[in-house]
């Protein structure tokens, strides 16, 4: 059996995952808590025209160029829901479903473009579909790194205001606190890990990196940080587990398999939890 | 100095507005009361105070000054429904809330401000609930926390939206000796309020809206079966119990 630390390209991509798993868990969970659980969804699949664009202009899969063009189109999309919830009477989740097919079906639009031009290095942005964490090299992992040291490090400063604004936005505003910035700058952080996630488990399974962890983390405990603890251990062991199956069975993707152990996980958790707190309570 | 003046506020979710023109001056250290039929835009009132909602407009200022200015000498106390009781929270953290406003971005809660949450608590007898989760708490007891929760910011002024709907008798006593000591203290109160005929014991003045303003000021001198008529466009409540239908009604 092959381990992961036989191969130092293997390790690239079990950093890559773990970093991922991490951050998309500590950064998902508020988003839940915030009941807006579906916004990273839709800005996974709203980043996918603004890379697409980004690549006809410059002819690039530069990742500082990635970052920001899809930082541009998530952001697009966050603030177009925004809009058209205030101007119109269309509630929340119908303007997300509006704004999520219709960024993606510009995306879809612009890759099938690009699969008819000349350019050389086209190959690659259709994985970005399906993520393909196989393909992780040294240069992304020193991205991921510093995209989870800076989400990590913004949830751990603004942590009370964070908590206090997914609790109860309307007081926070009455304390004069800057809502629309810290909105801003949570959307930014999300944004981020959702880009770097993109080429690991792909546009269509972000939402089950950023969302299933916190969801099997309130089966175990009622505090903040001890849930955000507890998902991201979650993530690191589907991280961990999906590496080293996708390794030992040849085509086996990664992505897939980090959602399907984190579904295990919650499957266990719902049934083990009650059993153990109904132990405790004896 | 006025606690609270406004001048022609309307306010709303949408243009069309729910709440027309209000034109008051509150003075200080009174304990007032606002009252109206469902929908007449009570809550509506406390949030166009504060700007929570999309349309106001309108002037408002707080001890002479615009918000802005003032957030510091404002505490607002939401209805209970407003939030996610099964938020993974316990009930000390949510009292220091209250702190936030002082607090830059990255600050942590000081000793000083756990002080303070803890004292608040004890005001609505809940200091034993300060590590409790919300989520196991009863509704009188979500309440207290709400109210503690704007005691510890330490306000001069406190707008509460209904703090005695669907609360246990324990809890509305306790809010009732809390009113007093406020006032004793100086501070100011506004909270909507349903119940009539608790209204005089509990407060001294009265805002009475139906959309628009129908009267304010003193009870004893605003609150006559005329003007209760308009604020429910006719359908009164019971008001045996508030001596006013005799003597009006002899007229």
């Amino acid at each position: 059996m092959l381990a992961f630390w036989q191969d130092a390209n293997l390790a690239w991509v079990l950093t890559g995952t773990l970093l991922l798993g991490i951050s998309a868990a500590v950064v998902g969970g508020f988003a839940v808590l915030r009941q807006r659980a579906l916004i990273g969804d839709v800005l996974a699949h709203a980043a996918l025209p603004g890379i697409m664009v980004a690549f006809i202009l410059f002819e690039s899969k530069a990742p500082g160029l990635v970052l920001i063009s899809a930082l541009i189109s998530s952001l697009l999309a966050y603030y177009l829901i925004s809009w058209i919830t205030r101007v119109s009477k269309i509630k929340n989740d119908a303007a997300m479903a509006i704004v999520l097919s219709l960024f993606f079906s510009i995306g879809m639009m612009a890759l099938s473009y690009i699969q008819t031009l000349e350019t050389p290095n086209k190959s690659g942005l259709d994985r970005l579909l399906f993520g393909q964490a196989a393909a992780i090299t040294q240069h992304d992992v020193i991205w991921l790194s510093w995209v989870a040291i800076i989400s990590l490090c913004f949830i751990a400063v603004v942590f009370h205001k964070l908590r206090l604004m997914s609790f109860d936005p309307q007081y926070a505003q009455t304390l004069g606190l800057n809502l629309k910035a810290y909105e801003l700058s949570f959307a930014l952080v999300l944004v981020l890990t959702i880009v770097i996630g993109l080429q690991i488990v792909g546009v269509v399974l972000m939402a089950a990196a950023l969302l299933i962890p916190i969801t099997i983390a309130r089966f175990w405990s009622q505090s903040l940080k001890s849930l955000l603890v507890i998902a991201a251990m979650m993530s690191v062991i589907s991280a961990s587990i999906s590496t080293q199956i996708s390794l030992m069975i040849p085509h086996m993707p990664t992505g897939p398999w980090i959602v399907l152990i984190l579904g295990l996980l919650f499957g266990l958790s719902w049934l083990i939890a009650p059993r153990i707190q109904g132990l405790r309570h004896v | 100095m006025n606690a609270l003046t406004t001048h022609n506020l309307s306010a709303g979710y949408q243009a069309n507005k729910v709440l027309q023109n209000i034109s008051l001056a509150l003075p200080q250290s009174q304990a007032t009361a606002i009252i109206g039929p469902n929908g007449a835009g009570k809550s509506t009132l406390l949030k166009g105070l504060m700007n929570l909602l999309p349309q106001v407009s309108g002037e408002v200022s707080f001890f002479g000054e615009p918000l802005k200015k003032q957030y510091h000498n404002i505490a607002y106390v939401p209805q209970r429904e407003e939030v996610d009781w099964d938020f993974p929270i316990c009930v000390l953290d949510v009292v220091l809330m209250g702190r936030h406003g002082q607090l830059k971005f990255w600050q942590r809660p000081s000793k000083h401000d756990h002080q303070l949450a803890l004292q608040s608590l004890d005001k609505v007898g809940m200091q034993a609930f300060a590590q409790r989760q919300i989520s196991q708490l009863s509704g009188g007891q979500q309440q207290r926390v709400f109210i503690a929760r704007a005691l510890a910011q330490q306000a001069k002024l406190y707008l509460m939206d209904e703090p005695f709907a669907g609360v246990d008798i324990a809890t509305e006593k306790a809010i009732v000796a809390l009113f007093k000591q406020l006032k004793s203290n100086q501070q100011t109160l506004v909270c909507v309020h349903h119940d009539l005929n608790t209204l005089k014991d509990y407060f001294d003045w009265v805002i009475m809206i139906n959309g628009g303003l129908v009267a304010y000021g003193p009870i004893q001198e605003v609150l006559t079966l005329d003007n209760l008529n308009k604020t429910y466009d006719g359908r009164l409540p019971i008001l045996q119990n508030l001596g006013l239908v005799n003597s009006e009604g002899s007229n």
